[in-house]
């Protein structure tokens, strides 16, 4: 392992191996639907867009990080509605990073996985993000 | 508003346009979903970045494809089980967006009824940005 990957490593486990824990507030449902140019007729106990899952666990302001990056995919899988006002608990994990040898140096897949639980323990999503990062 | 048993491999979901994309959809999205990744709103950072332009956030786009199913769905009873994207290229501020789809494959056990379409987002030019697919179960 190159130090540079020993380094990216622990900067991506220090970014993704967390838990965070975050109601569904009717607010922000609201804010989603209006950017996707939707009514924003939802209420309290009403069940939210599935990809509003993406909003959930993320960290608001950019996170320092040497070098690129940009996203390479997002994989959902939805198991149980998720309602307004339900509380869930994102597991993260990183998963798996893979080397590529790009022109300018290597490219690295960084791969995190994500178990969303509502407030009763079940699981309602399953998650899968990629970004390329380089130049680290 | 598709019943399950009306849905044929090789219908097209009706697309959606969006667009012209401006900086206000941009910030719109950061708070929408939490991040506010400067590249997406502070055109000094994409030069930087020796973009062309502001791009639009893949998750915006992935959001848009979510919507194409979801109208398409209407009340049908329908249910997104899975949904993946794959990002492909850049699509800039400014830039007018269609999703499209359509059903390549149908099958149905005792549970349910499941339906997978290709999905893909569309530049002003014809240039597909994010590809994906999706599937849909559909109560028996």
């Amino acid at each position: 392992m190159t130090e540079a990957l020993r380094e990216l490593r622990e900067q991506m486990e220090a970014r993704y191996n967390v838990t965070r824990t975050e109601p569904v507030e009717l607010g922000r449902v609201r804010d989603y639907l209006l950017a996707m140019d939707e009514p924003a007729e939802i209420g309290f106990g009403d069940v939210v867009p599935p990809l509003f899952m993406l909003t959930l666990a993320r960290t608001r302001r950019p996170q320092p990080s040497k070098g690129t990056a940009v996203k390479a995919g997002d994989e959902y899988e939805f198991r149980a509605p998720v309602r307004v006002g339900d509380t869930i608990t994102v597991t993260q994990r990183l998963a798996d990073i893979q080397v590529k040898e790009g022109k300018n140096g290597p490219m690295y897949l960084v791969i995190a996985e994500g178990t969303f639980r509502n407030q009763r323990g079940e699981i309602v999503c399953m998650q899968r993000v990629k970004s390329f990062r380089w130049g680290q | 508003m598709p019943a399950f048993d009306a849905i044929k491999v090789g219908d097209e979901l009706p697309p959606l346009a969006k667009g012209p994309v401006t900086r206000q959809h941009l910030v719109e999205w950061c708070a929408a979903e939490n991040d506010y990744y400067y590249l997406h709103y502070d055109e000094r950072v994409a030069e930087r970045m020796q973009l062309p332009g502001t791009p639009i956030q893949g998750t915006y786009k992935m959001a848009l494809m979510g919507q194409l199913v979801a109208r398409w769905l209407g009340g049908s009873g329908g249910r997104l089980a899975t949904f993946n994207v794959s990002y492909r290229g850049l699509s800039l501020e400014g830039d007018t967006l269609t999703c499209k789809g359509r059903v390549v494959r149908c099958s149905r056990d005792v549970d349910e009824g499941k339906v997978e379409l290709e999905l893909w987002c569309e530049n002003a030019d014809g240039v597909r940005s994010a590809i994906g697919n999706a599937t849909v179960a559909f109560p028996a």
